[in-house]
């Protein structure tokens, strides 16, 4: 059978949207300070989708407005301070989405591990606008 | 256009339909990387959607996830012949990894396909939406700027075809900082696909899926 000369058939398996349009703001404020030994900023629960749903995003920066991303994975950048050495520096910020269990997905915001660094703190806050969507797939 | 976000399911628009599922596990030992190679027994490099988690339940799962801030991650590529799984455990134990692969044809192609299974009971089902692909096709090159028009931020999917050693690799991980990497920018208007800087993922084409409902 040509699978692409049909709209859908139900001879094929296909991914099902169950949740959709979620939306969520993620701040970092000025002063927030973190340990670099597992490098993560923080993290936002969400609850949407079922076990095992796939997720579907994009991503914004407010300091790149113009750049919506799409995917799981979203890289940029943020300023930070070492304070107890005196140093600034900016560092590429990760941001990932994932599912924790069958209810819930995660968002986290992290720097790269810097296992025994001294404390980090954030020089300037940071918005990032993430939407995404979930898909249960033909496994479950 | 009759606005397909009010459609659960429209035959005016294709879906993806899922040509062959392949499941299994790969094993590494800590402190290790490694390439696990897995036939597919498709004619061509498939699009794929993998998912995958250290349990075998999948309760806690995940797509694939680049070398960023996880001690264990996961990645990969298909050719006409396999699907290579990119694996690095950064902990002090070894680590199975579960991964779950569905393989989509390439819209570029008009091959025959064999019927494939959902563990669902129903093949379709109205307490679920049915995303409907408004525009698809494979670009020329690297680079490329698809119009939409649709009047809103849809879904968008995208892999992109290794200039290196033709491999298709789906874009899951962007930079905004940078252009080195093949990178996708999606407007209400446009979707942007660019190929990248720094061998070997620079893109010598893309496969891309925009779809009628927002994210």
């Amino acid at each position: 059978m040509k699978v692409n000369r049909f709209i859908q058939s139900s001879d094929f398996a296909t991914l099902k949207n169950d949740g959709m349009t979620t939306t969520a703001d993620l701040q970092i404020s000025v002063g927030h300070t973190f340990d670099p030994t597992t490098g993560i900023l923080g993290y936002a629960d969400v609850e949407r989708g079922g076990k095992n749903a796939g997720v579907r995003a994009s991503w914004l920066d407010n300091d790149y407005p113009t750049l919506r991303t799409i995917g799981t994975t979203f890289l940029t950048d943020i300023h930070l301070s070492i304070p107890s050495l005196g140093a600034f520096f900016t560092q590429s910020l990760y941001c990932e989405i994932s599912r924790i269990n069958s209810t819930t997905v995660r968002v986290t915001v992290a720097i790269e591990k810097n296992p025994g660094a001294p404390t980090h703190r954030v020089e300037t806050a940071k918005s990032i606008h993430i939407a995404f969507s979930t898909f249960l797939n033909p496994f479950d | 256009m009759v606005d397909p976000r009010n459609f659960l399911l429209n035959s005016d628009y294709p879906m993806d339909k899922i040509v062959q599922f392949s499941t299994g596990n790969l094993t590494l030992g800590a402190l290790s990387s490694g390439t696990g190679t897995v036939p597919h027994t498709l004619p061509y490099a498939p699009l794929y959607i993998v998912r995958w988690s250290t349990s075998p339940d999948f309760t806690t799962s995940y797509d694939e996830t680049g070398v960023t801030i996880n001690d264990l991650a996961l990645s990969a590529q298909t050719d006409a012949t396999n699907i290579y799984f990119i694996v690095n455990n950064l902990t002090a134990s070894s680590v199975t990894f579960y991964y779950r692969v569905m393989y989509i044809m390439p819209s570029n192609l008009d091959l025959d396909a064999s019927p494939t299974e959902s563990q669902d009971a129903f093949i379709f089902n109205t307490d679920y939406n049915y995303t409907k692909i408004v525009a698809e096709d494979k670009t020329a090159t690297g680079t490329a700027t698809i119009t939409h028009g649709l009047g809103f931020i849809p879904q968008v999917e995208a892999w992109y075809v290794r200039a290196s050693d033709s491999r298709v690799v789906h874009l899951l991980q962007n930079d905004v900082t940078s252009t080195n990497t093949p990178r996708a920018i999606v407007t209400t208007t446009d979707l942007v696909l660019t190929p990248g800087t720094v061998p070997p993922t620079i893109a010598s084409a893309w496969h891309y899926k925009v779809y009628g409902d927002t994210l």
